[in-house]
Order: C-alpha cells, then sequence, then structure tokens
C-alpha cells in the first residue's frame, strides 16, 4: 500500500493502556494506513467511539475523536455527518458496544445508510470489564459469567447486517493488518464516493 | 480461547470469483462461522443512496457551514434584540 500522508500525523501522544499483544494495535496502525492511503489529514477525520477497551482508541490518535456513553456511537456519528457532511466519520467500537449496548443503533444505522464507516473490533468477550461474555461469544466459551459455558447461541454480525440493509459488510483479521488497512480504506472509499 | 492462532486456522480470503454483490451468495458467507471464516469484502449494495442523499435540507449545503456563516452576519445583534423582545 502507497500511502501519501506520513503515518505520523495520526500519532497521539496518550499513553496506551491496552495488553501487549492486543488486536487493537493492529487495529489501530491499519486505520491509520486506511486514512494515510485515502489522503484524509487529521483535521478532516472524526473517529467516535463508545465505552470499553477497543473505545478507547480515539485516545491513540490524532484526528478529531469523541468517546460517547456506552453503546451509542452510532447515533452520534451519524449527527455529527449530518452537521458537517465533509468529514470523514469512521465509528469504532467492541462487540459488547455495537451489538449488546448499542444493538438497536447497530440495526437501525444499517437500514438508515449514513455515509460513515462502523469498524467493529470483534474479540468476542468484554476486555476492559476483565472477560464475561458478549453477544458473539460462542455457544458453551467459558468466561467469569458462563463458568459453565455460554448457554445462547452467538450473534452472526454478517448476517444480521445484510437483514437489516447494510451496504457495505467486511470481515478481516488483526493478525493480518495489511488486509485490514486494505479492506478499512475499501469500506470508506464505497462509502465517499457512492 | 479465540486467540490468533485459533482465528489462523479457521480463517481464508473469499475466492477472486466471489462476487459480493450477489446477496445471495453473501447470506450464505454470512452463516460461515466457527469451522471456516471467511475474510475480505462479503457483500456491497453500490445502488442503494446514502442517508445524507436523501436528508433535502442538506442539499442547501452543509448546516455546520450556515451556522458558522450566521455567526459572521451583521444582522446577528438584530437577531439577538429580537430574541430579547420576544422570547
Amino acid at each position: 500500500m502507497v500511502t501519501r500522508v506520513d503515518l505520523k500525523v495520526y500519532d497521539s501522544e496518550a499513553e496506551n493502556t491496552w495488553c501487549a499483544g492486543c488486536g487493537g494495535f493492529a487495529i489501530l496502525r491499519s486505520l491509520k494506513l486506511a486514512l494515510a492511503e485515502l489522503d484524509i489529514p487529521p483535521h478532516e477525520a472524526l473517529v467516535v467511539s463508545g465505552i470499553g477497551c477497543g473505545s478507547k482508541l480515539p485516545d491513540y490518535m490524532h484526528v478529531n475523536g469523541y468517546m460517547t456513553i456506552h453503546g451509542r456511537p452510532l447515533p452520534v456519528a451519524t449527527g455529527a455527518k449530518l452537521a458537517n457532511p465533509d468529514l470523514h466519520v469512521i465509528v469504532v467500537n467492541g462487540d459488547g458496544d455495537a451489538y449488546g449496548i448499542g444493538g438497536n443503533h447497530f440495526l437501525h444505522s444499517c437500514r438508515r445508510n449514513p455515509d460513515i464507516t462502523h469498524i467493529v473490533e470483534d474479540n468476542q468477550i468484554y476486555g476492559l470489564t476483565k472477560g464475561q461474555y458478549s453477544p458473539t461469544s460462542d455457544k458453551g466459551f467459558v468466561t467469569t459469567t458462563s463458568p459453565d459455558g455460554a448457554i445462547e447461541r452467538s450473534l452472526l454480525p454478517v448476517a444480521v447486517g445484510i437483514a437489516a440493509g447494510a451496504t457495505f459488510i467486511a470481515r478481516t483479521f488483526a493478525g493480518d493488518p495489511k488486509h485490514m488497512a486494505a479492506v478499512i480504506a475499501a469500506g470508506s472509499i464505497t462509502a465517499a464516493t457512492r | 480461547m479465540n486467540t490468533y492462532d485459533w482465528y489462523r486456522e479457521r480463517v481464508y480470503k473469499l475466492e477472486d470469483d466471489y462476487d459480493p454483490t450477489d446477496r445471495d451468495a453473501a447470506r450464505s458467507k454470512a452463516y460461515e462461522w466457527e469451522e471456516r471464516i471467511p475474510l475480505g469484502i462479503i457483500y456491497r449494495d453500490d445502488a442503494t443512496p446514502t442517508y445524507e442523499d436523501q436528508v433535502l435540507p442538506l442539499k442547501a449545503g452543509s448546516p455546520l457551514a450556515s451556522v458558522l456563516a450566521l455567526q459572521k452576519d451583521p444582522n446577528l445583534g438584530q437577531y439577538e434584540t429580537l430574541k430579547e423582545q420576544f422570547l
């Protein structure tokens, strides 16, 4: 991937408190790579998050950032996009914030189709609060709140997204940051040029 | 534990001939999980307009830009006077 903007422009001075080996680092770097690839300077980007480990991300990037309350970044991001349609709006939150607490907003944002990029950092667990099972934890998954294994079946977000009317759905993997940057850029280009 | 290794054993990249604009194909991929997990663009629909494209007031321009313009408007003082009179 050829980058036009120097990646360092997106670096923030905030101390990173993610655990060593966290997938968040790859997601953070991939998002910076995608913004650079799309030639989006920091002042033209807004990253909106909710609550959780993944939602700490806006702190770690030198762009406009907004950490909302738990589960609510999508409506806030939609409002920001409506107020200033020229802004590149990106929502970053975890599986709990996106599909649990904010599940309602996920459904309606899919069918509403605002021109924003929603990145769900899905690690299938509530990490910040030390490991309770989340909407995407597989059935039988042993966690602090499911010592005998989760009873519920896990949500299939891609299927829900299609059914709810989302217009761009992709999956990538923190173990492959190059693929992740390309997918984030592709999703953002689609929205920006439609 | 859903570790990097857990995913690495299961993920695969969608084939080059996979067509993400085919909704039935996408629905089928959407249910792949646990044994094999597809990576890449699973679904795209480029025909549906965005929400902003359909919000009529936005056709007049950015609301933020009009608020900023209003703040610079010399008649703003008049607006304040009217507001005091009527509210």
